[in-house]
């Protein structure tokens, strides 16, 4: 199959969902002509042109306000915080107005927004540029949430999120932009809320997120040589979750393990942790275990960084703990 | 302009003003929950501005927000049950007073943050131009919202896209209990127009024809796509920022010489004096709004609440 | 030292609707400050004994004095004690406290809107207005420094170069009931609403003090027609024909906006001449000096009258240069 980058499927999806719907724009800091601060929309400028991909001012607030409202007289936009960490400028926007809005309003409005945004750490940008904010959003019922970890998923699910009739918040990773994968060419949906079994194992079940998902992958690998297999189950959409395939791997391995970046502590990790725990726990083995960035700011200097993320290694331990 | 508008102006204030006046009653009554704050006092800003709109413009509405939905086109009886929490009422008893909004006249919700709409306003006037509309929108918010990142953000980005928007600031003098004069240097909110390099004016609040006048040639800009404006109303809101406010914070002289200066008598002083409408026939547009209001409390005390249930519907499409 | 002046600065000029209708310019409160701040000086340098400002809702005087930092002015300078918050109506109070207090001039920052109040109750005191509103005829445009000095020679010397504007008084049923410095204009509006005017169609006729090929506003029809100079002792009556102008002038009638004004006849007018509205079926509204304000009823008449009893004005440049001319500036 063709192969594209992360970033490169993501562009394809916004450009088809352009070309298919004249009511998708795009709005954002340095989309336009710039490319994006990632290169995601690269190009898409060029097709569209400048109304359709929109160079905002540096205003968060303005970018999603802007987005909630033409959402809801009728457009469908996708906004791009140029990092996660910028969503913390404009919360009242996404969770006060998008998430609220229909709910408040009776059901009678529609708020069909994209917002696209990147996580994580490993390219030394310090506290302000490296977070994972994602479990905040899924806290707050209204929100979808979305998260990627192939350039085929990004591809699909950007698609669905952006035909959604819902506020979705798209979390990409920025050190998958340029990893590449088989993307299926034309139009690819993956309805929102289907889990993916990345790997099938029999020992340990390692539902992951994000990059965590390349980490388990490699994780798995490395453990396949000492004769322990993993199940990697990547949620790709955390609100709605698909318990169904989380919960049947648990019942195959009674065993399990939670990756993300985010940092552990009140994590996703804690509520996937949760579900099973009310749901599974006749099913569990052993201890459910969750690795995930310890409690501290994301640093800036290499070594502190790398030994604040989480990584293989450390999936391996937590995996080891428990056969 | 012909007497039959003349005298729906007088009308529209009469609405606003016997129903909130309603709504304070049974809010002391305690026939409504939660929060209410009130437009008494207000009501020339909304009719005057909202006299210039068409059913498919759009508005974005305050936590103030009675007076605006009822000048858009917002339906009486639906407002009412809304308040009361009942099944019927516009957001089926998930909004209350803060939350309503009328998708179908281009209500885009009243705002329990403080400028809330001032961030969403840019947006329905993005979506306008995009789709090639001519559709304007009306953002209102008051004098304390202009020192919210919205009001900066919003009011920039639609001066730099040129955004059929109208921002309407509706100067009453207080961020709750904080007078203007403590809450920014600036006396004129206009003023702040020229930051953003769009035309910004000062028009009496209380003169609900002023108001028309002003929101009417900043409408004709929004659809001519000359861009944005900024309009200030110097008003006064007679009641507390929210019912049962205590109101420490201003002077009974202050309210009296406000009360004075009541939109809707004046305008119908002055309607009578210019031999527009008699007093006998605005004394039967005051009965019959009466009457409306009896009507919509009757429909929302006989409405059915919610089926709590209903409270895990409408939060996903 | 020796001497007393007054300062009138109206928070509200330069913000009305003609931001909207025509291209007036805005002028917030912080320039008109600024410009306090220098006549402030101007006043200090003419060694002027006391200054006496009104105060306003945004505390223009305060601000100017707060911004001179640690400076300490060589004249007093106290607030008018009085109660504000009354529009244009502070102006008026301002100028008869002002008038009784025996101030020597009135520095007056706003456009013909509050020259007109302020000449409402000043009285005999001389007036330098500093042109801050939209419509400018009457006050000039000139540098806050150099209307502080003229207005502090005016009182230090006692010497200044004055001439009485004209006015035009209104009279209805009861008597006198409001007047105008350059314009009345008679208008078929029925509501004051946001007071400018800029639809040609609804004016019935002009009434002007003077009106000059140079000026801004509604008296520039009379100015580019049949020109009055300031100091003649003569006005001028416009009638509107719509339907069959005589001829069709095109006047900047407010700034940046030109309109053809189709005029039916015109006629000069004396000193105490007067023009009888007579009782009509409808309403009209009479707009003085730019701003719709005097609703004359149906079946009610008026009378404007051409008066030569106007404010004393100071000439600012005789005055500056009668003072050079005895040394003032000089040691």
């Amino acid at each position: 199959m063709r192969q594209l980058s992360y970033s490169e499927a993501i562009r394809e999806a916004l450009r088809l969902e352009m070309r298919r719907d004249s009511n998708v724009f795009i709005l954002g800091e340095d989309v336009g002509q710039f490319g994006g601060c990632f290169g995601v929309t690269g190009d898409l400028w060029k097709e569209f042109g400048e109304d359709r991909v929109r160079d905002t001012p540096i205003s968060e607030t303005a970018i999603i306000g802007t987005a909630v409202g033409a959402a809801v007289t009728g457009m469908r936009p996708v906004a791009e915080i140029m990092f996660c960490d910028f969503l913390t400028v404009c919360m009242d926007q996404l969770v006060n107005q998008a998430a609220k809005m229909r709910y408040m309003f009776g059901g009678k409005a529609v708020v069909p927004l994209t917002v696209r945004t990147p996580v994580g750490g490993g390219i030394s940008a310090a506290a302000q540029h490296s977070q994972s904010l994602e479990a905040w959003f899924t806290h707050v019922p209204g929100l979808k949430v979305v998260m990627p970890s192939t350039a085929a998923d990004a591809k699909g699910l950007l698609t669905a999120a952006i035909r959604d009739d819902n506020p979705v918040m798209f979390f990409e990773h920025k050190l998958l932009y340029p990893v590449k994968g088989d993307v299926p060419e034309g139009e690819y949906v993956i309805p929102l809320g289907q889990a993916d079994v990345k790997r099938e194992g029999s020992d340990v079940t390692v539902i992951a997120t994000s990059i965590m998902v390349n980490r388990a992958l490699e994780a798995a690998e490395a453990l396949a040589a000492e004769g322990i297999s993993l199940e990697v189950i990547d949620p790709r959409t955390l609100v709605p979750l698909d318990e169904e395939t989380i919960l049947a791997s648990v019942e195959k391995t009674g065993r399990v393990v939670i990756a993300h970046e985010a940092v552990t502590r009140s994590g996703f990790g804690a509520e996937i942790a949760a579900i099973i725990a009310e749901k599974a726990l006749d099913y569990l083995d052993a201890p459910i275990k969750r690795v995930g960035s310890k409690p501290a700011p994301i640093p800036f200097s290499g070594v502190l960084e790398q030994f604040v993320l989480p990584g293989s290694q450390d999936i391996i331990a937590a995996v080891k703990e428990l056969v | 302009m012909e007497k039959e508008k003349l005298v729906d102006l007088y009308r529209q204030m009469v609405r606003v003003r016997q129903f909130e006046t309603k709504v304070s009653e049974l809010f002391a009554q305690g026939k409504i929950p939660g929060f209410v704050h009130l437009y008494i006092g207000e009501e020339a800003t909304a009719v005057g501005a909202c006299a210039n709109l068409r059913p498919d413009d759009y508005i974005t509405s305050t936590h103030r927000g009675h007076g605006h939905c009822l000048a858009k086109g917002g339906d009486m009886k639906l407002m009412m049950a809304e308040l009361f929490g009942k099944k019927t009422g516009y957001c089926k008893g998930k909004g209350g007073s803060m939350h309503i909004a009328d998708m179908d006249v281009g209500i885009l919700g009243a705002n329990g943050i403080v400028g809330g709409g001032l961030g969403i306003a840019p947006g329905a006037g993005l979506s306008a131009k995009l789709r090639g509309t001519d559709q304007v929108t009306a953002c209102f918010f008051g004098d304390g919202a202009s020192n919210q990142t919205t009001f900066h953000e919003g009011i920039n980005i639609a001066s730099i896209w040129r955004l059929p928007v109208i921002f309407i600031c509706e100067n009453n003098q207080y961020g709750i209990s904080l007078h203007q004069s403590k809450h920014q240097r600036v006396a004129d909110v206009a003023d702040r127009a020229v930051a953003y390099g769009i035309p910004g004016v000062v028009v009496d609040g209380n003169d609900v024809m002023a108001v028309y006048e002003a929101v009417g040639e900043a409408v004709k800009r929004a659809r001519a796509g000359e861009g944005p404006t900024l309009i200030e109303a110097k008003t006064y809101r007679w009641h507390g920022h929210f019912e049962g406010d205590p109101t420490v914070y201003r002077s009974e002289k202050e309210l009296a010489e406000w009360k004075e200066r009541c939109p809707i008598l004046r305008f119908g002083k002055h309607l009578v004096e210019m031999g527009v409408a008699t007093e006998q026939e605005l004394d039967t547009i005051k009965a019959e709004v009466d009457n409306e209001v009896e009507e919509a409390v009757r429909f929302a005390e006989e409405s059915p609440l919610p089926v709590p249930e209903e409270a895990l519907e409408d939060i996903y499409a | 030292m020796k001497g007393k002046v007054g300062i009138i600065a109206n928070p509200a000029s330069g913000k009305d609707i003609r931001r909207l209708v025509a291209f007036g310019s805005v002028f917030d409160n912080e320039e008109k400050v600024s410009i306090v701040r220098r006549i402030l000086l101007g006043l200090e340098a003419a060694d002027v004994e006391e200054i006496i400002i009104m105060p306003d809702t945004y505390g223009i005087g305060e601000r100017a004095l707060e911004g001179l930092g640690k400076r300490r002015l060589k004249p007093q300078v106290e607030l008018l004690e009085m109660e504000i918050g009354h529009g244009g109506a502070d102006s008026t109070l301002a100028a008869q406290k002002m008038q009784a207090i025996s101030v020597a001039a009135i520095v007056v920052l706003g456009g013909d809107g509050t020259c007109r109040a302020v000449a409402k109750g000043c009285g005999e005191v001389p007036l330098v207005p500093v042109s801050t509103g939209t419509n400018n005829v009457f006050p000039e445009m000139i540098e806050g420094t150099i209307a502080g000095l003229a207005a502090g020679i005016v009182a230090v010397t006692g010497a200044g170069m004055l001439r009485r504007a004209k006015k035009l008084d209104i009279y209805g049923p009861e008597g006198w009931r409001d007047l105008a410095l350059v314009d009345v204009v008679v208008t078929k509006e029925t509501f004051i609403a946001s007071r400018a005017l800029w639809d040609m169609d609804r004016i019935e006729s002009i009434i002007v003090t003077r009106g000059e090929p140079d000026t801004i506003g509604l008296s520039a029809v009379a100015g580019c027609l049949s020109p009055v100079a300031p100091q003649e002792a003569a006005g001028l009556y416009l009638e509107l024909n719509h339907e069959k102008p005589t001829v069709t002038v095109l006047a900047p009638v407010a700034p940046g906006l030109f309109s053809p004004v189709p005029v039916g006849t015109w006629q000069r007018l004396t000193l105490n001449e007067q023009i009888v509205l007579g009782a009509s079926g409808n309403p009209r509204l009479l707009a003085l000096d730019g701003e719709r304000e005097v609703l004359v009823r149906a079946g009610e008449e008026a009378r404007i009258v051409l008066s030569a009893e106007g404010p004393f004005v100071v000439d600012i440049a005789g005055t500056l240069r009668r003072a050079q001319s005895q040394g003032f500036f000089t040691r």
